[in-house]
């Protein structure tokens, strides 16, 4: 694994600039936090998308969508432990220090539910929910990026609200 | 110190994992480099990894990285406590 110094240090500001404007951290133990990084640049070379470096990627990306950084179990994992799946990112309270950082438990299903699985009803409110952060959205595509947590759009999943969910005029 | 497993230690990690990194280092300061096994799953070919994974599942459902084998047992995802009862007894 051998990512250039440069691109690496790059992608550490990008992604601590990201971070910061959307109200996440990064972890502060700068050495730990460059190896996660460049473990998402040797997935991005290996796999085409920048798959968990502390997850075994299958090489599929529509398999791996989930996963890929940030992982759709990134804010749950911070509200129960304070920190993500690889402790690339951490809970306030980790970062002032209030709590210690401590290992996670793996939430991600063995089996996951695929989104075209599931038929959307016929008529409703078209939502669009990014699934790594939770913006909502209501409009007829998914933004190209989230404006939020800056996800991608094929992280966004369709839900449809009844016709009557919503109060009335 | 006295040799703590029956068996020599085997390590099944991600090379981009940084709880495997610490893993590793844990591993070479009790046993030196090359003083046990080392297995980057996600280094081998497809069907090496197949092989292993169907392997790895026998002793959990969903493997997680670094999983450390002490002889018979099995210790999944960093867990230095685990690896100081385990190794330093």
């Amino acid at each position: 694994m051998s990512i250039d110094p440069k691109r690496l240090r790059k992608a550490y500001e990008q992604l601590k600039a990201d971070a910061e404007a959307g109200g996440y951290h990064l972890n502060p133990d700068e050495s730990w936090t460059l190896g996660l990084i460049e473990g998402i640049l040797t997935n991005e070379d290996r796999y085409g998308y920048g798959s968990c470096p502390c997850r075994l990627a299958t090489g599929e990306k529509m398999e791996d969508l989930d996963i890929i950084c940030p992982c759709d179990y990134r804010d749950p994992d911070l509200n129960d432990w304070g920190a993500c799946y690889c402790a690339l990112y951490v809970s306030s309270e980790v970062l002032a220090g209030k709590r210690p950082l401590q290992s996670v438990v793996e939430r991600r299903p063995t089996t996951r539910e695929k989104a075209a699985d599931r038929p959307l009803p016929a008529s409703g409110i078209r939502l669009w929910r990014c699934k790594v952060c939770g913006y909502l959205c209501a409009r007829e595509h998914a933004p190209d990026v989230c404006p939020i947590c800056k996800a991608k759009q094929d992280r966004f999943e369709a839900f449809v609200l009844p016709p009557d969910a919503l109060p009335g005029p | 110190m006295e040799k703590a497993t029956r068996q020599r230690p085997r390590m099944y990690g991600l090379s981009t994992c940084g709880w495997c990194r610490k893993a590793r280092i844990w591993l070479e300061e009790r046993f030196g480099e090359g003083g046990f096994d080392l297995i980057y799953v996600d280094l081998l070919s497809a069907e090496e990894k197949a092989k292993v994974m169907e392997e790895l599942r026998k002793f959990t459902p969903s493997p997680a990285f670094p999983m450390v084998f002490a002889d018979d047992e099995c210790i999944i995802g960093y867990r230095d406590d685990e690896y100081r009862r385990v190794f330093e007894k």
